[in-house]
């Protein structure tokens, strides 16, 4: 064994069941080393984890961690590691003060070493001021920060996360890199799995994972050029899919799908939504961005007429949502990150029972269905249970459930959240397809470089509008910057002024 | 050694999170006092007030005296005279009598005559335990009532009545016979068996479905240790619901306690252990939260009620079915509780059952903490 490796595996398969999910992986970690894990969903970046954490076992092959093997010394890999979970891992009624105590407890951490640690944590993740929160009242992002700190606060050797930046807003995102980075810098081993390229590209070693097997691993600089370009290649190459076409250009069209003017909303004293206006045209497709809490699914559920404005002037297809909440409902379509689909069901039971919600029946329910397989490349799939579908299947039922009745405008709420880039690309392409059928598509992301492919996009901070314009004019106007980073500059500088 | 602290922090953790769950709390503390009122009061064998419909077809000084008798003893009430034979079919049909005294027309004569009288008793047996309760109190009345005939008929012939054999029976433990004398200490056992375990289940399945049990799973925290620490919080609040429903239900319902209250607050402290610990077990099997609802009524709630003694006699069961009574453990503390309450014993008679509850607990903890892997699959 090479003294420098942390992590050895080797031809490591693990099977649920009848379903390979590793597939004679082999690949070494080194001390120190920040390593990247990256793969379409499914591709056994979970399971891989878990094995190094000796919490699952191997059905072939070996694990070893500093030299312990997963399976015989699985309680010493325990203690030297920390993992940070996809789910938070925290326990929503202890708050942030009591959920550290409870994990510095069960580590083990020495009293005085435990407050030395907890304050440095603290400090440095920004959750001071809300020790006395309950973890479930917490944003996203700073549940994942309070994640992160509960499994630091030992202290171990390797630092184990999958997918920490799911579904964070892009400053959190940028405020947990530097948490991460600070503690690689004191030589500690980091493993991270994660679906955006950026941070793939900024770790010493990046793998590729696609059906349960190693494709590559090395530097990223090594792969060339942009790595999320190059990542869709190669998991195209292996998928056998159809390489992506570039948008088709879309035709100019005409009238409003959306109008709000002066809208409001507050719970209580905390006001969600402050006097924001904006319209969205028919076909156009709107990005709305904004870090958690920001009042993007307020203003998504007073649109869809599920929340009552307590200001403000709401038209969305012509229609006052609050005069007739009812009438609007028809002519919407709304899918969420949680997909709503019924998993115990088919594929086309699915479909049957979304489109008989909408009144759709006889010839025109049997057009739409074979229009959403077609839509959703889902042709062949009818009769498989939802639950046995990929990810990356299941967002693109959902979508097409959602659109089942050919709404005039279609609700997003961070549809792509975990998906993996080229599921997301073609995701896109189905959204850009909408668009062009004249559907107005208004879409939140945390994926800067997916917002790039709207219109025009609203940046929105603590409930108010900070900028909306087209992606190219926004950058002609930042001097070339990405999304990203004015989205950064828009917030940050909101939040010190 | 840093075990304490590892099971403090955990007992802790599981307080706070019951503590600011209002369900969970009311789970454990209201529900079992509602099921306390509701078998207190509802679940009354006891036999008064039972109303009787006569179809008197004699209509003499001697048919009413009989009718009479029935209404002098205490149980039951006149309801109403039927005229028709017709009606008698309805009173019992419609509920409105439990019984129908059926007396012929020539009742007095043959009463006054050497031949013997009959009459009908129909009693409505739609709910055996009573009915058969009725018929037994309703030939005590006949019984006394023949008998004092015999002793006219003797009198006006100037003898004396030879001294009859009188029967002295005397109920032992319940006196008065009152049904709530033995549910409420029988329900003791049925209501920890209830709650407690559901309760527990669920908390560990809650921890399996969030994902929180991965960061136990990979923390050095042994498996004995977390079972105890989901044990011992959840023992604690099964134990303050015993008290709870112990001084309600004796003193609302003003029953006795005979046998020694440190033998059964010591002897509820043990099955609160095994209760618990069947909540473990469910746990082991169930992997939603549903599930584990559904598994603890099937599997803990529904045998307390039917396979411990508390409504069902056990002597009474088909064998197989008396068999599972012995494995299931609220048999034994329903056991202990009655005995205690009505017969007020001491441990030399209750210290076999003492012994299985405790050997159950211990067993139950080995099986949990040997069960759970610290592994997300298999």
């Amino acid at each position: 064994m090479n003294a420098d490796e942390v992590i050895a595996i080797r031809s490591l398969s693990r099977r649920f069941g009848a379903r390979t999910v590793l597939d004679d992986v082999s690949l070494a970690v080194r001390h120190g080393e920040l390593f990247g894990i990256v793969g379409a969903d499914g591709a056994g970046k979970t399971t891989l984890l878990q094995t190094v954490c000796a919490i699952l076992d191997p059905s072939a092959g070996s694990v070893t961690v500093a030299g312990l093997d997963s399976v015989r010394d699985a309680a010493r890999i325990n203690a030297s590691l920390g993992y940070v979970a996809q789910a938070y891992s925290l326990y929503g009624d202890l708050t942030v003060s009591e959920n550290l105590e409870f994990f510095a407890a069960i580590r083990a951490v020495p009293e005085e070493a435990f407050s030395v640690r907890r304050e440095q944590l603290l400090s440095f993740s920004g959750l001071a001021p809300f020790l006395d929160r309950r973890a479930s009242a917490l944003s996203g992002g700073m549940q994942k920060k309070l994640a992160v700190c509960c499994s630091l606060i030992h202290e171990p050797d390797i630092l184990v996360l999958d997918e920490p930046t799911l579904g964070v807003d892009p400053i959190s995102r940028r405020e947990l890199w530097t948490m991460l980075r600070d503690f690689h810098q004191r030589g500690k081993t980091i493993v991270v799995t994660t679906s955006y390229m950026d941070e793939a590209a900024a770790c010493d070693r990046v793998a590729i994972l696609s059906g349960g097997r190693l494709l590559a691993c090395d530097r990223p600089a090594t792969f060339g050029g942009d790595l999320e370009e190059r990542v869709k290649v190669l998991l195209a190459a292996d998928a056998a899919a159809a390489p992506a076409a570039p948008d088709r250009p879309r035709p100019e069209t005409q009238g409003e799908a959306i109008r709000v003017a002066g809208l409001v909303r507050r719970f209580g004293t905390f006001v969600a939504v402050e006097s924001m206006s904006f319209s969205v045209a028919r076909g156009e497709i709107f990005g709305l961005l904004g870090p958690n809490g920001s009042g993007k699914s307020t203003t998504i559920r007073m649109l869809c007429g599920i929340l009552p404005p307590d200001g403000g002037s709401i038209t969305v297809a012509g229609i006052d949502v609050a005069a007739q909440p009812v009438e609007v409902k028809g002519r919407i379509g709304y899918m969420s990150q949680r997909f709503s689909l019924y998993l115990d069901l088919t594929v086309d039971e699915n479909i049957e029972f979304f489109g008989a919600l909408y009144g759709l029946a006889g010839e025109t329910m049997a057009d739409r269905r074979a229009w959403v397989l077609r839509l959703a490349g889902l042709g062949g799939h009818e009769r498989s249970l939802v639950k046995n579908l990929s990810g990356a299947l299941r967002q693109r039922l959902a979508l097409g459930c959602a659109v089942l009745h050919q709404p005039e405008v279609l609700f997003l709420d961070e549809p792509t959240s975990g998906v993996d880039p080229v599921s997301r690309d073609a995701f896109w392409r189905l959204i850009g397809d909408i668009g062009r059928a004249g559907t107005a598509v208004l879409v939140t992301t945390h994926y800067m470089r997916e917002a790039e492919r709207c219109d025009r996009v609203a940046f929105i901070d603590r409930g108010r509008l900070l900028a909306i314009d087209s992606p190219p004019s926004l950058r002609a106007r930042y001097d070339g910057a990405s999304l990203e980073d004015i989205f950064i500059a828009l917030v940050t500088r909101r939040g010190t002024a | 050694m840093n075990t304490w602290r590892v099971l403090r922090a955990l007992v802790r953790k599981e307080f706070i999170e019951v503590v600011r769950d209002p369900i969970t709390l009311a789970v454990a503390v209201l529900l079992p006092l509602l099921l306390l009122f509701i078998f207190g009061y509802g679940l009354s064998m006891d036999v008064e007030d039972v109303p009787i419909a006569v179809y008197d077809q004699d209509r003499t000084q001697d048919s009413q005296r009989f009718v009479e008798a029935f209404v002098q003893s205490g149980y039951f009430r006149l309801h109403r005279n039927l005229m028709s034979p017709r009606e008698v079919d309805a009173a019992l049909d419609r509920g409105e009598a439990t019984v129908v005294i059926l007396i012929p027309p020539d009742f007095s004569r043959t009463l006054g005559s050497d031949r013997e009288a009959s009459v009908q008793l129909l009693i409505d047996g739609s709910f055996s335990p009573t009915a058969l309760i009725v018929s037994n109190y309703l030939a005590a009345v006949v019984n006394r009532f023949s008998s004092g005939l015999a002793e006219r008929r003797l009198a006006e012939l100037g003898l004396d009545a030879p001294p009859p054999l009188r029967l002295e029976s005397r109920v032992w433990y319940n006196a008065p016979m009152k049904t709530v004398n033995y549910i409420v200490p029988g329900l003791f056992a049925v209501l920890l068996m209830a709650f407690p375990p559901m309760l527990t289940a669920l908390a560990i399945v809650r921890e399996r479905e969030r994902g929180t049990i991965e960061q136990i799973y990979v923390s050095p925290v042994s498996p004995a240790l977390f079972i105890l620490g989901k044990i011992l919080p959840y023992a604690a609040i099964a134990f303050a619901e015993m008290l709870l429903v112990l001084v309600v239900g004796t003193y609302w319902f003003d029953i006795p306690l005979r046998g020694s209250l440190a033998l059964l607050l010591g002897a509820s402290l043990l099955y609160v252990f095994v209760t618990v610990g069947l909540g473990v077990a469910v746990s082991t099997v169930a992997r939603t939260q549903v599930a584990a609802v559904f598994l603890s009524l099937v599997g803990t709630l529904m045998p307390s009620f039917l396979f411990s003694g508390f409504l069902f006699p056990i002597a009474t069961m088909p064998y197989v079915m008396q068999l599972y009574t012995y494995v299931f453990p609220t048999r034994y503390f329903n056991d202990i509780s009655r005995d205690l309450f009505l017969k007020g014993v001491g441990i030399e008679y209750l210290w076999g059952n003492l012994a299985l509850l405790g050997l159950y607990a211990i067993v139950l903890f080995g099986a949990a903490s040997l069960s759970l892997r610290k592994k997300v699959a298999r």
